[in-house]
């Protein structure tokens, strides 16, 4: 209720209060679906759908065009994966720290990585590799909470997730949802303040089984159109008796969002996009059947269809390797990834998407210098390493460094705000841009994190 | 009607507080008196009372100006502001003149009486002229006051981390001493001339004298612009002694004032209070500003003119004090309600409020639907189709009052009840890690138990012990502040938080009265046990204080009125907290509590949002949230009692069609609003139609959603449905509409398979095994999901699906999906 005037130049952040505003609860008015009305109409109904995935890439955005239309694929390493045993490893610390793996060299001459991530090694000129990243909390709710949103988590403010925030930034392409996640990280991948309108679409099956179908978008088996209809017609009759009740214009709102559902069910467009099995099988196999390798792939597949920002994770590969550290990262948990990520750098290359495509891959810490008497490494947020690529990044370079032990920051820290700042950044945001919350509470996008350029970019 | 009667300020932080009792008698007197005079239209106005307000003015210095306000009253209470209108005598006819309608300027020193003439009325009023006070001006508390007021301490502006060009002032002023060093000593000072105080760089900017960033602030005419030139004039000192404060300001009209009709006008009078006991009229010193511009219009003087029928507020604000207004418009159009019998005060105060604002309220509520919206408020699930026919099959005469007492006994009620408090706590494993089990089960026996609130309260801030043996001790799972924030907002209403790191940007409180409070909570110390599950011991260090973040000095506790407690040696402070909280004397606890149900059952808080209590954010209806309360209290707390009262009275039991004058209103309970089912509702309740269970990860088959102690159990169904995930203590829930619904129940897997299954082996196998006809199961269905029988047009309807389906059990299954998916169903109306 401050009454004072508005800054200026904040007309969108206004309409998203509003849109919050009425969200809450009484007055049974409510910020519309995933996506949005407002966006719907923004991208021109679903008309827009009809268009094909190839009519639309071969409509070939100018040049331009494509920098500012750029998309995200988050990875998230959840648990925190060591960085001894992949990004920045420390073969000259004492043999308690340095661990059993030994590093090789990359196709960028002077930057050696995990000898257990081999096809990563051969991708090296296309990422960047940021050693001195820190963080501010050892415990794994907190942590996710704070890679993916931006902030620690605070009682008095419900933080949106990058995703949420790119979502209302960049607005739908092509009729797909803008913010898709395939991953078991709710608890931080929400809209926060932002409502419900800027939820992720999350597709909670696993991409790598076989009868992986998408929640919500496929009409079941034993159901056909003619019985969809037939109950659509019987519901419609019903609520025309309580048409009256409504003073609001809600159930306006509730038809529209009943024909558009109909609309994307029946959508090619749609289907297409998340339909990994029409990929050829030698590519899909690179990728790995696992949930990374697939869930990688089905990202590379809605980015280039139009999603703006994909979350995933690798399910039930948890890298929080308290015990039996080496044993696990080198029979699961680095075969998957690696296989997983060197595809992804090189498929998204290989399509030119490479350069509208930020990629992250971050735990929400690292790991302990060093080994317990379990042979495992446990929380250390103190330092860790962060992989970006694509969006203008430079690849085949190290940005930061961390000291002899891989135990603190030496050169170029990186706050885990400095990281949010370099992603919005990349994706064409302001990282200073300043929303409100319901409660008219400024919160800056990057928390005052400072984006990196050069030399990253 | 004397509508509000003193209570339309009453008062939230720190003004005086209204007795109870005194409030009650004059409610009670005059509401009977409102409902036995119906009728007069609302434009034939008979005024039969003059009143002048203020009735003693005080006038500082000969030239001192004071307004007052004429109002004339009819028989029905209602008022006309009759300023322009009057004629004045002055008993001493040289002490005052009339420079204007309402505005008297000062002659000499002295006191007259002030006789006032409208047609056949009288009234009198005292005028004292007072010599004029030496002005000091004081830097924290009328300087300081001026930034926050106009913005200047914001973060978009000098609040700033780094401040905004070169000049830095605490978020908020929050640190009033480091903004008297910025004023005053930074940049070489330059920003004070003493000499030339309106050629100070202070005033020269914000007057756009020197073009400015933050625009033309001060109007160099303005009690603020005089208010910096006297205080550089001075020399500019930090502190100046022993001035007399503004303590608090008074706003006239002081009862609830409905304007008749578009273009009718109401000045405002505002009276400040200085700590030397004086007087001194602010009406042109003051900020007003109107929180809903479409229905009121207030000008710079404080003249508030009606724009369109409805109901508005107007802001006072002044040096860090602000006070609210509420006015309505009255409707043009004939309200003709049927009368209804009031069932207790609440309809009494309600039906008052509509009448004078000219709005009819809609009829009462078929048995149907009252049946399926008792259930879903009081105990959260629907009525099986044998219980509505049983409630409707009946004897009539207080079905619906025995059918409360019934549901308050079921154990559905303390599930229900507990999963919001659980929302409230902000339950989750987030906070209460591997606690939240036992506080959702604390909870549900507290609500079980009925355990008066004030004792619910007491035992929750005065718990310890294990968080596996004590639930309600998982409050305490969370930092100091944390609770601080939290038991403010639960059982006060206040939101303090923003109060945590600075003063807060639009209520009264300060740093220092959020820190005070988190004082209370400084004995607290836990072990914990290690590794996971954690069970943790909570307990009490008598000797430990806490210490202020920056300066590291011992913070004495205070309540948030302001008073100190004498809190002895080996005393639980917070016990000394709780008994302050839950006394019959608090102003906020039982008022905030009764919003709460209010708002639970009502669909609209009175005060809103629900803890949000404070000077600027007026109830909409003060008496009845005074009333409430009182009466909540009378009946020691009694929760049981408190929803009697509101689930008894005929407004609760309202229809939810709105009346052609009632569609707009929005605040005042013309109608019932509609309410979306939550998720645990709609699931709950659609495992009870199908007949077929929903499996929760970690949980017995079988168990319903609002048993799940934790918002982390996944299921995508609730979460889609607005299952807050309690990462902050929040009471309402979102209502969302969104595509994603639309798209899960078309094509998704709960809904549809849950009747698929139910046509195989639940609800509408056994129907069909029992040999019903479609007939009988379209009726079965009907009484279960919507509680009513269907029309015999909406029979033909149902049967022309079954008919075109492949086969019977189709056809059944896809009327069931369209039952489950209609508005009717989705709302609890």
């Amino acid at each position: 209720m401050v009454e004072r005037d508005a800054p200026s130049g904040k007309s969108r952040t206004a309409m998203i209060h509003r849109t919050t505003m009425r969200g809450r609860g009484y007055y049974g008015v409510t910020p519309p679906g995933i996506w949005g009305r407002r966006e719907f109409l923004r991208m021109g109904s679903l008309s827009a759908l009809g268009l094909g995935l190839g009519d639309y890439l071969r409509l070939g955005a100018s040049q331009a065009e494509r920098v500012l239309d750029r998309a995200c694929i988050m990875i998230v390493l959840d648990g925190g994966p060591p960085q001894h045993e992949t990004f920045d490893m420390k073969p000259e610390a004492p043999s308690d720290v340095a661990g059993s793996f030994k590093p090789i060299p990359t196709n960028v001459p002077g930057i050696q990585i995990c000898e257990h991530l081999p096809q990563i090694a051969r991708q090296a000129d296309k990422f960047a590799i940021l050693r001195s990243v820190y963080g501010d909390t050892a415990i794994h709710f907190t942590g996710v909470y704070y890679l993916m949103t931006g902030f620690m988590p605070l009682q008095s403010v419900d933080f949106p997730s990058r995703g949420a925030v790119v979502a209302n930034e960049l607005g739908p392409r092509n009729g797909l949802p803008p913010y898709v996640l395939n991953a078991t990280l709710d608890h931080a991948a929400g809209p926060g303040f932002l409502g419900s309108a800027y939820s992720p679409f999350w597709v909670r099956s696993d991409p790598s089984s076989p009868d992986f179908r998408i929640d919500d978008v496929e009409i079941p088996l034993d159901m056909d159109w003619s019985e969809i209809s037939d109950r659509r017609w019987l519901v419609k009759r019903l609520d025309a008796r309580f048409k009256e009740r409504d003073t609001k214009g809600l159930f306006a709102d509730r038809e529209r969002f009943f024909q558009e559902a109909e609309s994307i069910i029946r959508s090619p467009a749609v289907k297409y996009a998340f339909d990994i099995a029409s990929e050829p099988e030698p590519l899909r196999n690179r990728y790995g059947r696992t949930p990374i390798g697939q869930g990688c792939l089905l990202a590379r597949r809605l980015v280039e269809g139009g999603v703006r920002f994909v979350t995933i994770n690798a399910a039930r590969a948890i890298w929080d390797t308290h015990s039996d550290n080496f044993n696990r990262c080198e029979k699961v948990l680095l075969p998957e990834f690696d296989a997983a990520f060197a595809t992804l750098m090189d498929d998204l290359h290989q399509r030119g998407l490479l350069e509208s495509t930020l990629v992250v891959v971050s735990g929400e810490f690292g790991r302990t210098p060093k080994v317990n008497p379990n042979a495992g490494r446990d929380h250390w947020p103190q330092v860790f390493s962060v992989v970006l690529a694509g969006a203008g990044i430079q690849g085949g370079q190290v940005y930061g460094s961390s000291d002899a032990v891989g135990g603190e920051p030496k050169d170029d820290p990186v706050s885990m705000e400095d990281l949010t700042a370099t992603i919005y950044d990349r994706l064409g945001i302001d990282p200073d841009k300043e929303y409100h919350t319901p409660t008219n509470r400024p919160v800056r996008l990057a928390n005052r994190g400072k984006p990196i350029r050069a030399p990253l970019v | 009607m004397h509508f509000a009667a003193k209570h339309s300020r009453r008062c939230y932080a720190g003004e005086s507080l209204p007795s109870f009792k005194r409030s009650r008698a004059i409610v009670l007197g005059l509401v009977t008196a409102a409902i036995l005079l119906q009728a007069s239209s609302p434009n034939a106005f008979e005024p039969e009372r003059l009143i002048i307000e203020p009735d003693v003015a005080f006038i500082r210095g000969v030239g001192g100006t004071h307004t007052l306000l004429f109002t004339a009253i009819d028989s029905e209470g209602s008022r006309r502001d009759v300023t322009p209108g009057i004629q004045v005598t002055v008993d001493v006819p040289d002490l005052v003149r009339e420079i204007s309608p309402g505005t008297f300027e000062a002659r000499k020193f002295g006191f007259a009486r002030l006789r006032a003439v409208y047609q056949d009325l009288r009234a009198e009023a005292v005028v004292i002229v007072q010599p004029r006070r030496t002005s000091r001006v004081d830097f924290a508390t009328e300087v300081a006051p001026i930034f926050s007021q106009r913005g200047c301490n914001s973060t978009n502006c000098h609040g700033a981390l780094n401040g905004q060009s070169g000049f830095k002032l605490s978020l908020f002023g929050y640190d009033p001493d480091a903004d008297f060093e910025a004023v005053v000593h930074h940049s070489d000072g330059r920003r004070i001339d003493r000499n030339r105080p309106e050629k100070s760089l202070l005033l020269m900017k914000p007057t756009f004298e020197i073009s400015h960033g933050g625009g033309h602030l001060i109007q160099r005419e303005s009690f603020d612009y005089q208010t910096l030139v006297d205080w550089i004039l001075d020399g500019a000192p930090k502190h100046a002694g022993n001035v007399a404060r503004l303590q608090r300001i008074d706003v006239y009209p002081t009862e609830f004032t409905v304007l008749e009709g578009l273009g009718a006008t109401q000045q405002i009078v505002v009276v400040g209070h200085y700590t030397d006991g004086s007087q001194q009229d602010l009406t042109q010193r003051v900020r007003y500003s109107t929180e809903k511009n479409e229905v009121l219009e207030v000008s710079l003087e404080g003249k508030v003119t009606a724009r369109s029928a409805g109901e508005g507020t107007v802001l006072v604000r002044t040096l860090g004090h602000v006070q609210a207004l509420r006015m309505g418009v009255a409707a043009a159009g004939p309200s003709d309600s049927q009368p209804i019998e009031p069932a207790n005060f609440i309809d009494e105060l309600v039906f008052d409020k509509l009448r004078q604002l000219n709005v009819p309220h809609s009829q009462l509520s078929t048995d149907a639907e009252f049946i399926r919206r008792v259930y879903l408020d009081t105990i959260g699930i629907l009525p099986t189709a044998a219980e509505t026919r049983r409630f409707l099959a009946g004897p009539s005469d207080d079905r619906r009052a025995r059918l409360v007492d019934e549901l308050l006994r079921r154990p559905e009620y303390a599930e229900f009840w507990a999963v919001k408090w659980g929302d409230l706590f902000a339950n989750s494993v987030l906070t209460s890690s591997d606690g939240t089990a036992y506080l959702q089960d604390w909870l549900r026996r507290a609500f079980e138990e009925n355990t008066p609130y004030d004792e619910f309260v007491t035992r929750i801030l005065t718990s310890t012990g294990s968080t596996w043996e004590v639930g309600a001790v998982n409050f305490f799972s969370r930092s100091i502040e944390d609770v601080t924030t939290l038991a403010s907002q639960a059982f006060l209403g206040l939101g303090i938080e923003c109060a945590r790191c600075h003063d807060h940007p639009s209520a009264r409180w300060t740093r220092e009265d959020f820190l005070s409070m988190a004082a209370f909570f400084s004995q607290l110390a836990g072990k914990g046990r290690r590794p996971p599950p954690v069970e943790s011991i909570r307990y009490i260090e008598y000797d430990k204080e806490f210490r202020h973040p920056e300066t590291k000095q011992v913070v004495r506790p205070r309540f948030l009125d302001g008073s100190e407690p004498l809190i002895r040696p080996l005393e639980d402070r917070r016990a000394v907290l709780a008994r302050w909280m839950t006394s019959n004397d608090n102003p906020w606890f039982a008022h905030a509590t009764v919003n709460r149900f209010w708002n639970q059952f009502m669909g609209r808080p009175l005060v809103d949002p629900v803890d949000d209590f404070r000077a600027s954010n007026p109830a909409t209806n003060e008496a009845l949230l005074d009333r409430l309360a009182e009466d909540f209290v009378e009946h020691g707390y009694d929760l049981h009692h408190l929803i009697r009262m509101i689930a008894n009275s005929k407004t609760y039991q309202l229809s939810s069609a709105p009346e052609p004058g009632n569609r707009d209103d929005e605040v005042n309970y013309s109608r019932y609003y509609l309410k979306r089912l939550t998720a645990e509702q709609l699931i709950d309740s659609i495992v009870q139609i199908t007949g077929v269970p929903q499996d929760y990860l970690g949980y017995y088959p079988g168990a319903r959603a609002v048993t799940l102690a934790d918002p982390g159990v996944p299921s995508a169904f609730l979460d889609m449905f607005d299952r807050p995930k309690r990462d902050a203590a929040k009471c309402e829930r979102n209502e969302s509409v969104s595509l994603r619904q639309a798209m899960h129940l078309l094509v998704g897997d709960t809904v549809n398979e849950k009747i698929r299954t139910s046509a195989e082996k639940g609800e509408l196998a056994s129907l069909l095994r029992d040999g019903k006809s479609d007939n009988e199961i379209v009726e079965h269905l009907y009484l279960a999901a919507l509680s009513r029988l269907p029309e015999p047009s909406e029979r033909d309807d149902c049967q022309t699906v079954i008919s075109r389906a492949k086969d019977r059990s189709t056809g059944l299954q896809n009327v069931l999906w369209a039952l489950v998916s209609t508005n009717e169903f989705l709302y609890n109306h």
